[in-house]
């Protein structure tokens, strides 16, 4: 393994050569030209030729929002953030940073990686009369993350900075309290770090700011009725020529998905999130254009191999080949979901995706029979009665409330015996697993399309958290294989002590074998899609694919024929 | 009379502490936590712990829950309703700004649904056992049996997706579009009301069926009158006092169905309000939405007692 220091001088050395994990476009051509540090050209945002001016542009959506300003919610909520809200460092269309996207429209790293230093926009003016943006509001927005009065999530994020400074008027320097390889990739994903005016936050205080956000975007939210919708006006001084299209936004939250399919197939919306029972309806439809995003997360579960009798590799494996994934896709999520030949991310959708078929098609095959031998196996070496006992945790959902109910009869046939509650909201799996009380708790999460910090998120959280935590303790098996769980965190700290792209994705791809040729996290998941659907009578913007490469759409993307 | 409404009045405070006591035990009792979703990092699978145990102590859900209720009941009987868990937002403004609509829609549907049961019923009572009466009992029969949510997505297909007359969701208020506020009104009133106009349609009929049995209708008949005289001077105004109670009754039923029909049509007011309240465990929210509901249904169930006092001579208010 390098050292801090060693990987730090790897890493400028790579930024300098313009090639890092992922994020292809660290900077402008020119950066390291200046002598300054400053690019000459700061790059300018594609607009569509054909696109219209004005009007409203509606919106459909699932789930209400928790919060205008980036401090509550989830992933999905990033649909009500981005119209008004904006990153330091933006994920573009592509995958990696997009300067043109940017606030920060260059970086630098300093110091053998101890300091990273932004160039920001001049003349971005925040909504809400504001003022505009310096240095200064950008420096205290990242520092904000760590502020415990703030009540930002998140915070564990950030633990690897020391503080955020402003140098002058358009630059900002972030002060490492050690070297941390993925701290772009936290800047692309994390809501924490959307950019707000101090003095804004500070006149209406923190409450208000919620609803009620000083921000950078292309719109800024007017009206917003909690479960009902949003509606957002144009920013008029928005920092990207011609845009936003659309002079409104309605973003409406209509739960019941046929209702949503019927507004969107009317007209009555110009998009809408569609959900699984809604895509195939909606590809019939000659008005309605439906576009994809193939592994932006995934749907399964975490188990907990600490505890017998998933600490036996046998159980697991047998767990595994109960599951007919092609027929979970097909029969639960109507094809919509992905079951990639891989453990996390698909080989066809990210470069950090192993392609896992040999595995897949070898011992972990699906294959009834033998889920059924290896358990059978295993009880009669420990002296124990079929069925096991498997207990559970799944989520309010109808389509993981039915994968659970598949599981429970396969693995039944397999002759364990599945038993399982329901949990009200996803908040409680994590307190389900914090009480260490159940061996599998569904879950589904994003996957960080910058690689590194989404997976080691998902495979050190979720394989071996549960086996440390102070209340598994006592129910810790001594056969749960430490030896797996060594092998993991030996290459999560080979990839996360290097910038060595190559290195970095060798071992992310080895983490994903070891992990399942062991079974090690998680039963299989499936790849989540999200889908959009445009009603293309009236809406302008969907003739490509409008998915950015977080897996959502931006508003400001669309314009009203 | 004025004992009588004094006396009412004050029975109405025990039964909301009962329901203020159960809707605040009832949203803690459910399992999962808020605060550990304000504090999730990401998509829920983790907590920050130092803001989780910062917003426990802010919210003050780590004092004794016997606490917890007195502040929170305190906080109500001088006025403060409190704030969203989530977004903030004080939860009077919230409640009161869908309140209106799911009055409207309750009150619309309430007398749609006298508008359609009540004819309906006459009709099928004077047609007895003839094809409107056996129209008139099946319409009643479906509506019974149809469940809110199924006719509500069936009558957005066919008049929102299949002929386009109306939207298929949403509101327009009155006073932004007159015709807009009928045409998003419309289906959901129907879909709400259905149910009770089929139940009014069953009480009417058999309500009529027994006075045109009466000796006086049969008298008035013998005297000559009219047919048209007979049911609408000397049946209908009988048969209708059980109708307009049950009717009267229903007013507080409707407002509980609002949160079916509000949800399939993406509608604005109180019934959404609290099954988002609860799916979120927003306490506040849900505690006070739940106390203006039943507050709702006990005043519609008061007034009713009175309609029936003044209908019928033989009540007397004491």
């Amino acid at each position: 393994m390098k050292s801090d220091d060693e990987a730090a001088k790897a890493f400028t050395k790579q930024i300098e050569a313009g090639q890092t994990q992922g994020l292809q476009e660290l900077k402008t051509d020119d950066t390291a030209a200046k002598a300054d540090g400053k690019p000459a050209v700061i790059p300018a945002i594609d607009k569509a030729a054909n696109a219209n001016y004005g009007g409203t542009i509606r919106v459909g959506y699932f789930r209400k929002a928790a919060s205008m300003d980036g401090r509550r919610g989830g992933s999905f909520d990033r649909i009500y953030m981005h119209p008004q809200n904006e990153y330091l460092t933006t994920l573009g269309r592509k995958g990696g940073h997009d300067p043109a996207e940017s606030l920060a429209y260059a970086y630098e790293v300093l110091d053998d990686g101890m300091r990273i230093r932004f160039h920001i926009r001049e003349g971005v003016e925040f909504q809400r009369g504001a003022g505009t943006m310096t240095a200064s509001d950008v420096a205290w927005s990242l520092n904000r993350v760590r502020d415990p009065d703030a009540g930002m999530p998140g915070t564990k994020f950030w633990q690897t900075v020391k503080n955020a400074e402003a140098v002058d008027d358009t630059t900002v320097d972030l002060h490492m309290e050690q070297f941390d390889a993925l701290i772009i990739g936290k800047h692309l994903f994390s809501y924490q770090v959307f950019i707000h005016s101090e003095d804004y936050w500070n006149e209406v205080g923190a409450d208000a700011h919620l609803s009620a956000p000083g921000a950078t975007g292309p719109f800024t939210s007017v009206k917003w009725t909690p479960g009902d919708g949003i509606e957002y006006e144009a920013h008029a001084d928005y920092w990207k020529e011609g845009r936003p299209y659309a002079d409104k936004l309605e973003v409406k939250i209509i739960a019941e998905t046929r209702t949503r399919l019927a507004a969107l197939q009317t007209g009555q919306l110009n998009a809408g999130w569609l959900q699984a029972e809604m895509v195939p309806a909606a590809q019939d439809d000659p008005n309605l254009q439906v576009h994809s995003r193939a592994g932006v997360g995934w749907d399964g579960g975490a188990w907990n191999n600490s505890v017998a009798p998933l600490d036996d590799h046998r159980i697991r494996q047998a767990m595994i080949k109960s599951i007919d994934r092609k027929g979970v896709n097909k029969s639960i999520y109507q094809n919509t979901m992905g079951n990639h030949n891989a453990y996390m991310y698909g080989p066809d959708t990210s470069p950090y995706g192993e392609d896992l078929t040999d595995v897949w098609e070898g011992e972990m095959k699906y294959d009834p029979a033998a889920a059924k031998a290896l358990v059978e196996e295993y009880a009669a070496e420990k002296g124990l009665t079929l069925p096991l006992v498997i207990t559970g945790a799944c989520e309010k959902r109808p389509d993981r409330q039915q994968y659970c109910e598949y599981m429970q009869a396969v693995w039944g046939e397999a002759g364990l015996k599945f038993e399982f509650d329901i949990l009200p909201g996803a908040s409680d799996r994590g307190r389900v697993m914090d009480e260490c009380s159940v061996h599998i708790t569904q879950t589904g999460a994003t996957m960080n399309p910058t690689g590194g910090p989404g997976l080691e998120g998902e495979l050190a959280g979720w394989g071996n958290v549960w086996a440390e935590k102070d209340q598994c303790l006592d129910k810790h098996s001594p056969d749960y294989q430490q030896d797996v769980q060594d092998e993991i965190d030996a290459l999560f700290l080979e990839a996360q002590a290097t910038t060595d792209a190559d290195i970095q994705t060798a071992a992310w791809k080895k983490v994903q074998r070891v992990a399942l040729e062991n079974a090690w996290g998680r039963f299989p998941s499936m790849h989540r899609v999200n889908y959009i659907g445009c009603h293309t009578p009236t809406t302008g913007g969907c003739d490509e694919d409008p998915f950015w490469a977080h897996g959502f759409w931006h508003s400001q993307d669309f314009w009203v024929k | 009379m004025k004992a009588y409404l004094i006396r009412r009045t004050l029975n109405l405070i025990p039964t909301l502490l009962l329901v203020s006591l159960i809707v605040f035990a009832v949203v803690r009792i459910l399992p999962g936590d808020p605060v550990y979703t304000l504090a999730a990092v990401e998509d829920g699978n983790e907590i920050d712990q130092v803001l989780y145990d910062r917003l426990v102590k802010e919210y003050g859900l780590d004092k004794p829950i016997a606490q917890q209720y007195a502040e929170w009941l305190f906080g109500v009987l001088k006025g403060d309703w409190g704030s969203s868990l989530f977004n903030r937002m004080p939860t009077f403004d919230q409640i009161t700004d869908r309140l209106g609509f799911t009055l409207q829609l309750s009150i619309l549907a309430w007398v749609s649904s006298i508008l359609i049961g009540v004819p309906l019923g006459i009709v099928a009572a004077l047609k007895r056992n003839k094809v409107p009466d056996v129209a008139a009992t099946t319409f009643a029969m479906a509506g019974v049996a149809l469940p809110n949510f199924w006719l509500g997505l069936l009558l957005i297909i066919v008049f929102g997706v299949w002929l386009g007359w109306v939207p298929v969701g949403g509101y327009t208020p009155f006073n932004v579009s007159p015709f807009g506020y009928i045409q998003t009104m419309i289906l959901p009133t129907l879909t709400l009301g259905t149910a009770l106009a089929a139940t009014l349609q069953r009480q009417t009929r058999s309500a009529m069926l027994e006075v045109l049995n009466e000796d006086y209708v049969r008298t008035a008949r013998s005297k000559g009158l009219q047919p048209r005289t007979v049911v609408w001077r000397h049946a209908l105004k009988n048969a209708l006092i059980p109708v307009v109670t049950v009717s009267s009754l229903q007013l507080g039923t409707l407002m509980g169905g609002t949160v079916i029909t509000e949800s399939v049509f993406a509608l604005p007011g109180i019934g959404r309000f609290i099954v988002d309240s609860i799916i979120e465990q927003d306490y506040n929210n849900f505690q006070m939405g739940m106390l203006v509901i039943t507050l709702g249904v006990l005043i519609a169930n008061f007034v009713a007692d009175l309609i029936y006092g003044f209908l019928d001579p033989r009540i007397r208010f004491r």
